[in-house]
């Protein structure tokens, strides 16, 4: 009684004991928290007697909690108290959410919570700081300040008391304000005054001085859910120890992202992704990532500075805390290193490329159609040309590559060292490499001895190879290595009680027997022999013959003696810079000594190191193959031949084939390094591109400044399927995996001659103990250096390199070939390079002021003749000189500089598979099976839709695959276009391969495709412009040296045939014609709508959330794919049906997700936005207000899309303005939608933008997690009404945040998660939902400012 | 492989909202009846399909029952709630609909108890008068809710509902009288009573609100609560009964040149019954019991003779406003605390009698 009275006293401070983090915390930079708590209302009763309730407020920051008083008997009471004030470590701030919790009290029993309201601080630390601190250690030394990117000052406002069992239960008012003190240590472990954006593009009213790279940062943890605690605890206050972790992951990564943007001296992050994956029991993995890029506000960013004033931030950041470039430096032996040398170093990929003997030719057009052989593929240029490899579709790229450690010296053989040698090697052919005709097979030799020298090394001068071992042992694997002789040598891993078989998902069990042969290069014994049948491990051999890195070389060499020691150095800087993540809960890094002052460096090595290529890989990667049970070595004994390896196809080889991503930074260096090499006199540092020493030269961002992309390669995508281990995971294995799975995606790009992969995600969906990950983006060259009104510049990458590009790979490739291709690639060498000429000019061009529409964009970057797969190039319908692909397909929205010849429009192919249902590892066996034909369907289904629309482009593909206990669906969505360069698809024909019955149907079914081939072509404006081909055709002759090139491509150019031998094949037919969308709507999946003419988007209507949920009947007679089609198509219509009171409308960035949450459950989530369109009005004085503020916002970087729409058009458009595409039904259209002069509320939208708004200031970046649970389904009407209340009540509380920010508008607005977990009979249902995006306050051009 | 739909949802920023689909929800209309009468119009659409209009109408029914919670409390949701984002104007338009009553059914609940026990008999009613069964819940609902808020609020009734529910005043005024009578325990149910509309009984109570309650400015303020003090000064007027001869004379000297003569006739012959059974109602009105048959004594005691003798409404009125002004000019009536009263209960009654008498026709 005594202690309840207190509790209703004044306030009381209740100090928990201090965190650990208090004690290690090395400098802290203490920020005060002021909280006031000012009133509730709307309260619940909670006091059923007297219909009242007695509220009281506990404020919760980090460990301690503030409580006020009670306020008896209201249901709006007034606190009207002082402020609480808390002192908080700077790390806190950033990691802990401030928990306000509303609780009723009670006299006689324990007081019960009302709700809670979880404020993220992280918004208010933007404005709190001065400019000047948060300028980034590294560039110090430059005069560049920091920008004010805004943000919120104080954080107040009226927040919805948010309740787990009951929703929201009134609003509590309060305002949180903060005060920073400077911090001006470098070692620090917070990242304010980095700033976060989800929004996939340079935010509105900035500029992007500098695009740094990719950053990302993974955090695994127990799940409340899952502990034992929770079967003697409620349901709510599970619901809550969840809720608050999610929130504190949600800080925790993006602080640590923000880390490492800072060491790579950016003030922001852009297309920032926060994902959760549920792992059940083993445990919520948050992955965040997104792009580090320095902004400067479009004032600051005066014409005046020249990038020269900046340093190539991420190469200095050596010394920096938490940058793994310093552990290098650690290393004995490299420690010879400068960080001015290192910065010099260009990564070099210790990684062996295997190029199947018999290359398949002509340079891929789209790089998701890796190879022919397919035995599905019919005979002659059939749609099915483009077949998705296996376990990934859309590598461009035939190679298997290999990593080879980089060379380190040490002639003893250490067989724990081999194991890492293994992982190396595991790395295996590719599944799809597998599936191929076995006489493709490359032979697969290595050379062993320095390897194992290596190893030795390590093992004995290393501090840390000594401790590999006890963790391996404590994984409970061990494997051992059989040596049958230096030469040759056996690998054989016995694997632990885990028992995974090879063919268990896990990547890391497979092995092969290296054979080292004869070594084919001619190099030096190592690397050649390594690199025999590897291009680029050549390049990497070539490297020192650099002439701007003798200095390195030169230590380097002395201290080891090899003659390779260059890439070593080289391959272990970019290494360190990729991987530089300071996982604190590494314990290796503490046993190290020589790491020591650079703590953070050793982990984030760790999680780098899954890639066995690096130097320092080997020893790490004892340690983690040994520390996560997950990537144990199978027992499986490997047999010397690849082929065998081959043959098994498995899960784990997929993945880990691709994978070959030991290259890290490696791969991206070696074309940098080739770069080089052509280049001159390599000024310094800022002229060096510094993209290509990342590790991940991958951006996360949709839309890129006008002229930033020179060429688009294709889509590259990389997909691997795990097995969880319960209890035994470390965070490393899932760094490993995703490392694994990122360089496989760099490889690909690679291959296609990319030096950026743009668009870049990844995703993740779990099926009881199996996880598919997957990575997609679209391989890209970019100009680094290019105009857009101001300069902006990403780091300066010259556009020549990456003509140079091509060269260097080719010479690469015709080496490693076998010597019958020499002749032929000596001479592609050449014409290549005087091809790269050409470019540099166009690119050149296309740095003048005004970037016009070109048609550059859409040529290949790579050879034709070397291109790992079959393509089909033709000369490009603009220029003539180009060659250009007939399909592209990217997962970026369309550039604005892209000659578009009418609209765009979606496309959509989902396609079904059955499965049996299986657990653990012959779940992963059954899935990884499955996975290729999933995507061969959907990858040859999106051609063929392509086809039938009339369309050459697909933008912004999202291809996602979900697993479920008995079926697997794959959906890929993206916005079809006609790209004016490239040629228009052939009109798919049917035939019959056998006379059977269907005869008279099969005609039916190819008029009736003709028809919707043409009436697409209508609708969407789409004219072939036959006669320029032929045009152009004439014209290449003569432009000589392309020539027999072309021969090789034009082979059967306009050939579409559609094999129909049986119903699943008509099936497959029908599903290509789509119903059409009804007048007045244009839908599309990006932010724009391409070619949209007569029109413009005008204002932002409605953003909505549809769900869909069904049980699946198994049916005989009818395919899934073609009943999942036709309910899709359904909930389409029904959306059309439900915004018909909108047209004229817009329907853009629809995203369609699918989930399998049972075994006979299909859920599916389409979010959207729909927008107004309006008549492009004439000049007359009523628009003239409106005209004036677009204007304005034609400064922007990215124009509001509005402009894009009109601007893009006009030169395009000439031909198809025939065809004003609305006239048809113009009379049906009543009216037109102003733009808004205000808005009600607040907007969310999925968009960048706010169409018909200008935004003012960001405010920051939010992200929810939220919970909600119900023991009464049936008293609230059904799951229907559940779920649509928690949607409802997420959108309200989202709002709020937004409004408390002094925002009214949310853009790039996500939902990530949606997990509805139902028990009907025992009428309980969970729901979990992860919503985000960036608030903005926005004005409208009615408002007065 | 076939699907069957478990849920399909559709939730948008802005709440959307339907004025048609509100509607029928409001009535009380099932999704399903919502479909069949709204089915003709909306599949003009090209491309639909009654399963789209279902789930469009499903979407807007669990819309509306997510914020039927807050509808029982317009007056907060009005201007700060956060759960759904609707325009102000339109918001209003929701509560004012959803607190939309039919007359039968507040006819009804009159003067009724609003316990648990009456809401059952809604049945009856729903089959009487043909109002769907939810929609009669709903309106009972609401009134209780009205009533329970607003009964022991002090301040002018009106206000009180304005403030609270963010009602029309008409609205307003229409829920006053079913607080006032229900607290009053006006006895409305009485078969006599049963022709009069619930306007009929709303006029007269709002006439009762206005005159004989505690109206003045002051702490003591509430149109809810007799003014006791008054109501004991009607006792007084029994003076007039024993002027009643000079009253009558005053009277017909009025009303002669206005009516007819049979009505005129009948006036002069049975005055003493009449002005008899005005001041017996007004004189026992200070007991509550008197007060709650207000009407039943009315109908009863005043209307039904004149009734009988055929008086036209015209005809009341002429007689009622000469009979209150004949007695003001009598030395009776000299004081001026009773003249007041008298006005004061005069007014009353004669607006409620006027109001309440019906003409043959009208009453059907």
């Amino acid at each position: 009684m005594t202690v309840r009275e207190t509790r209703s006293g004044r306030p009381g401070v209740r100090c928990e004991p201090l965190a650990k983090t208090e004690l290690r915390k090395r400098s802290s930079m203490p920020g005060k928290v002021k909280v006031k708590i000012i009133a509730g209302r709307n309260l619940p009763v909670m006091d059923r007697s007297a219909d009242t309730t007695d509220a009281y407020v506990e404020i919760k920051m980090a460990n301690i909690t503030h409580k006020t008083d009670v306020c008896r008997k209201s249901l709006n009471p007034q606190w009207q108290e002082e402020w609480h004030r808390f002192e908080v470590d700077d790390t806190e701030l950033q990691d802990e959410p401030l928990q306000i919790r509303l609780m009723d009290y009670d006299v006689y029993s324990a007081n019960d919570a009302i709700g809670k309201v979880y404020i993220d601080l992280n918004p208010l630390l933007h404005n709190s700081i001065d400019s000047a601190d948060i300028i980034p250690p590294s560039s110090t030394s430059s005069k560049v300040r920091a920008p004010m990117l805004g943000g919120a000052a104080t954080y107040g406002g009226w927040f919805p008391v948010y309740d787990t069992m009951h929703g929201i239960r009134g609003e509590v008012q309060v305002i949180v304000k903060i005060e920073l003190f400077s911090d001006t240590n470098k070692f620090r472990d917070s990242s304010h005054g980095i700033k976060f954006f989800c929004t996939a593009g340079v935010p509105s009213g900035l500029h992007a001085l500098f695009i740094h790279g990719f950053v990302e940062e993974l955090i695994l943890t127990e799940d409340p859910e899952y502990e034992w605690l929770d079967k003697i605890r409620t349901p709510r206050a599970t619901n809550e120890a969840r809720q608050t972790l999610f929130f504190k992951l949600s800080g925790e990564v993006k602080r640590r992202v923000g880390l490492k943007a800072l060491e790579m001296g950016a003030n922001a992050v852009i297309g920032y992704r926060l994902r959760f994956d549920l792992e059940g029991e083993s445990g919520i993995v948050a992955r965040g990532i997104g792009t580090a890029v320095t902004l400067v506000s479009q004032l600051d960013a005066s014409p005046g500075t020249t990038l020269d004033d900046f340093e190539p931030v991420p190469v200095l950041l050596g010394p920096l805390k938490g940058c793994s470039s310093c552990s290098c430096l650690l290393r004995p032996s490299s420690s010879a290193l400068s960080m001015s040398t290192l910065s010099l170093i260009k990564p070099q990929p210790p990684h062996l490329l295997i190029i199947p003997p018999t290359p398949t030719g002509s340079a891929g057009v789209s790089p998701t159609s890796p190879m022919n052989p397919h035995p599905v593929a019919p005979g002659s240029g059939s749609p099915y040309r483009r077949q998705p490899s296996y376990g990934e579709a859309i590598s461009a790229i035939d190679l298997v590559s290999l990593h080879l450690p980089a060379p380190q010296n040490r002639p003893k053989a250490n067989p724990r060292s081999l194991k890492g040698l293994a992982r190396s090697l595991r790395i295996a052919l590719s599944k799809r490499f597998s599936k191929r005709s076995v006489t493709e097979l490359p032979k697969f030799e290595v050379a062993y001895p320095e390897r194992f020298d290596r190893r030795h090394r390590r093992s004995s001068s290393d501090p840390f190879s000594a401790s590999p071992v006890p963790r391996l042992l404590r994984g409970g694997l061990t494997s051992v290595l059989e040596e049958s002789s230096p030469q040759s040598v056996r690998l054989r891993s016995v694997q632990s009680e885990s028992c995974l078989s090879p063919q268990s998902s896990d990547t890391s069990s497979i092995e092969f027997i290296l054979l080292p042969s004869e070594s084919a290069s001619s190099v030096d014994s190592l690397a050649s022999s390594a690199s025999s049948a590897s291009e680029l491990a050549l390049a990497d051999a070539l490297r020192p013959t650099d002439p701007s890195l003798p200095s390195l070389h030169s230590p380097t060499a002395a201290a080891r003696g090899a003659p390779h020691r260059p890439s070593v150095v080289r391959s272990m800087s970019s290494n360190s810079v990729a991987t530089s993540t300071p996982p604190p809960r590494n314990s290796v890094t503490g046993s190290c000594p020589s790491r020591l002052p650079f703590p953070s460096a050793a982990p984030g090595a760790n999680t780098g190191s899954d890639s066995a290529d690096n130097s320092f890989m080997d020893d790490e990667q004892h340690r983690l193959g040994q520390s996560n049970g997950s990537n144990t070595l199978s027992p499986s004994r490997i047999p010397n031949n690849m082929q065998r390896r081959s043959s098994d196809s498995d899960l784990s080889i997929t993945p880990k084939g691709n994978s070959f991503g030991s290259t890290s930074g490696g791969g991206s260096g070696n074309n940098m390094r080739q770069f080089h090499r052509h280049s001159l006199p390599r000024p310094i540092l800022n002229q060096e591109s510094s993209i290509d020493l990342l590790e991940y030269p991958f951006l996360t961002l949709n839309k890129y400044p006008c002229g930033f992309i020179a060429r688009f390669g294709g889509m590259v995508c990389a997909r691997s399927v795990k097995l969880l281990e319960r209890n035994t995971e470390e965070p490393e294995s899932r760094d490993l995996w995703w490392h694994e799975l990122r360089m496989e995606v760099r490889s690909h790009a690679r291959a296609l001659a990319c030096n950026v992969v743009l668009g870049y995600r990844e995703e993740s969906t779990i099926n009881d103990d199996v996880c598919i990950l997957s990575a997609s983006g679209t391989a890209a060259v970019v100009n680094m250096q290019h105009r857009d009104g101001h300069r902006i510049s990403c780091r300066k990458f010259k556009s020549n390199k990456s003509s140079k590009k091509e060269p260097s790979e080719n010479s690469n490739v015709s080496e490693e070939n076998d010597e019958g291709k020499e002749d032929k690639s000596s001479k592609i060498l050449i014409e290549n390079v005087s091809k790269s000429r050409r470019l540099k000019t166009n690119i050149t061009d296309g740095h003048s002021n005004q970037i016009p529409p070109h048609c550059t964009l859409c040529h290949v970057p790579y050879s034709l003749v070397n291109s790992p797969m079959p393509v089909n190039a033709i000369r490009c319908a603009v220029c003539k000189k180009g060659k250009v692909p007939d399909v592209l397909l990217t997962t970026v929205e369309p550039p604005e500089e892209a000659m578009i010849t009418g609209r765009g429009c979606l496309v959509q192919v989902q396609v079904c598979r059955s499965k049996k249902d299986a657990k653990g590892e012959h779940n992963a066996k059954e899935i990884s099976d499955s996975l290729p034909f999933l995507e061969y369907d959907m990858y040859s289904a999106i051609i063929n839709k392509l086809r039938v629309k009339g369309m050459n482009s697909v933008f912004n593909l999202r291809v996602s695959v979900t697993v479920g206990d008995r079926l697997i669906v794959g959906i890929a969505t993206g916005t079809a276009l006609f790209l004016t360069p490239m040629p228009a698809p052939p009109i798919p024909k049917l035939i019959a391969s056998k006379t059977n019955n269907s005869r008279l149907s099969l005609t039916e079914v190819q008029k009736r495709l003709q028809d919707a081939c043409r009436n697409n072509r209508e609708i969407y404006g789409v004219v072939p412009n036959q006669e320029k081909d032929a045009n152009s055709g004439s014209e290449s002759e003569e432009s000589d040296e392309d020539l027999p090139a072309l021969e090789l491509a034009s082979g059967n150019k306009d050939a579409c045939i559609i094999e129909v031998d049986d119903g699943e094949d008509m099936n497959a037919v029908n599903l290509l014609i789509e119903s059409t969308v009804p007048k007045g709507f244009e839908v599309v999946n990006t932010e724009t709508i391409p070619g949209l003419a007569g029109y413009e988007v005008v204002s932002s209507l409605q953003m909505f959330t549809q769900v869909w949920r069904a049980r699946v009947n198994p049916c005989q007679n009818s395919s899934y794919s073609a009943s999942l089609n036709k309910h899709i198509r359904r909930l389409q219509q029904s959306l059309y049906f439900k915004l018909r009171k909108m047209v004229p409308c817009g329907l853009l960035r629809l995203r369609f997700k699918v989930e399998l949450p049972d075994a006979d459950e299909i859920q599916i989530t389409i979010l959207g936005m729909a927008i107004g369109l309006g008549k492009i009005a004439q000049p007359l004085k009523g628009s003239t207000k409106s005209k004036t503020s677009r204007k304005e916002e034609t400064d922007m970087i990215f124009k509001l899309d509005e402009e894009v729409a009109t601007i893009a058009t006009p030169p395009t458009s000439k031909e198809s303005k025939k065809q004003p595409f609305y006239l048809g039904y113009t009379n049906l259209l009543k009216n037109s939608h102003e733009p808004p002069t205000g808005r009600y509320g607040v907007d969310i939208t999925p968009l960048n933008f706010v169409p018909g708004a200008k935004i003012e200031e960001y405010l920051g970046n939010l992200n929810f997690f939220f919970i909600r649970e119900s023991n009464s389904i049936r008293e609230i009407g059904g799951y229907c009404n559940f779920v649509h209340g928690f949607i409802n009540e997420l959108l309200a509380i989202v709002r709020a945040h937004i409004t408390a920010l002094g925002g009214n508008a949310m853009v790039s607005y996500y939902m990530n998660e949606f997990t509805l977990l139902s028990a009907a009979h025992k009428n309980q249902g969970q729901c979990l939902i992860q919503v985000g995006g960036d608030a903005v306050r926005v004005s409208y051009s009615g408002d007065n400012f | 492989m076939d699907f069957s739909t478990t849920m399909e949802i559709f939730v948008s920023n802005y709440t959307l909202i339907d004025n048609e689909i509100y509607e029928l929800w409001v009535e009380g209309v099932s999704a399903i009846e919502a479909v069949c009468q709204l089915k003709g119009k909306a599949l003009l659409q090209q491309g639909s399909n009654v399963e789209m209009l279902q789930s469009e109408i499903e979407d807007h029914y669990r819309t509306y029952s997510l914020l039927e919670r807050l509808l029982h409390n317009p007056a907060k949701i009005k201007d700060h709630q956060l759960e759904f984002q609707i325009e102000p104007q339109i918001m209003s338009m929701l509560i004012q609909r959803y607190y939309k009553f039919d007359d039968a059914v507040y006819r009804d609940i009159l003067g009724k108890k609003l316990s648990t026990r009456n809401r059952k008999d809604l049945d009856d009613l729903s089959e009487r008068t043909g109002i769907n069964i939810l929609s009669c819940r709903r309106q009972f609902d609401n009134a209780k809710r009205v009533f329970k808020v607003v009964e022991e609020m002090p301040g002018l009734v009106v206000k009180n509902i304005i403030d609270n529910f963010a009602l029309d005043k008409e609205l307003a005024k229409s829920y006053a009288t079913v607080v006032f009578l229900g607290s009053l325990r006006f006895d409305c149910t009485k078969r006599k009573l049963q022709y009069l509309s619930f306007q009929d009984l709303s006029h007269c109570a709002h006439a009762i609100m206005a005159n004989w309650t505690c109206k003045e400015q002051g702490p003591e303020q509430d149109d809810t609560e007799f003014d006791r003090e008054f109501l004991l000064d009607l006792k007084d007027l029994r003076v007039m009964l024993d002027k009643d001869r000079e009253h009558k004379h005053l009277v017909c000297a009025k009303v002669k040149p206005q009516m007819l003569e049979k009505v005129f006739q009948d006036v002069e012959n049975n005055f003493k019954t009449y002005t008899r059974a005005i001041l017996g109602i007004s004189c026992g009105l200070h007991r509550s019991r008197e007060m709650r048959t207000l009407f039943i004594d009315m109908v009863e005691k005043c209307l039904e003779p004149w009734y009988a003798a055929h008086w036209s409404r015209a005809d009341l009125s002429i007689f009622l406003a000469a009979y209150t002004h004949s007695a003001l000019e009598m030395d009776a009536l000299r004081e001026a605390e009773l003249r007041q009263s008298w006005e004061r209960c005069m007014n009353v009654l004669s607006a409620c009698l006027t109001c309440l008498h019906k003409d043959k026709k009208e009453k059907k």
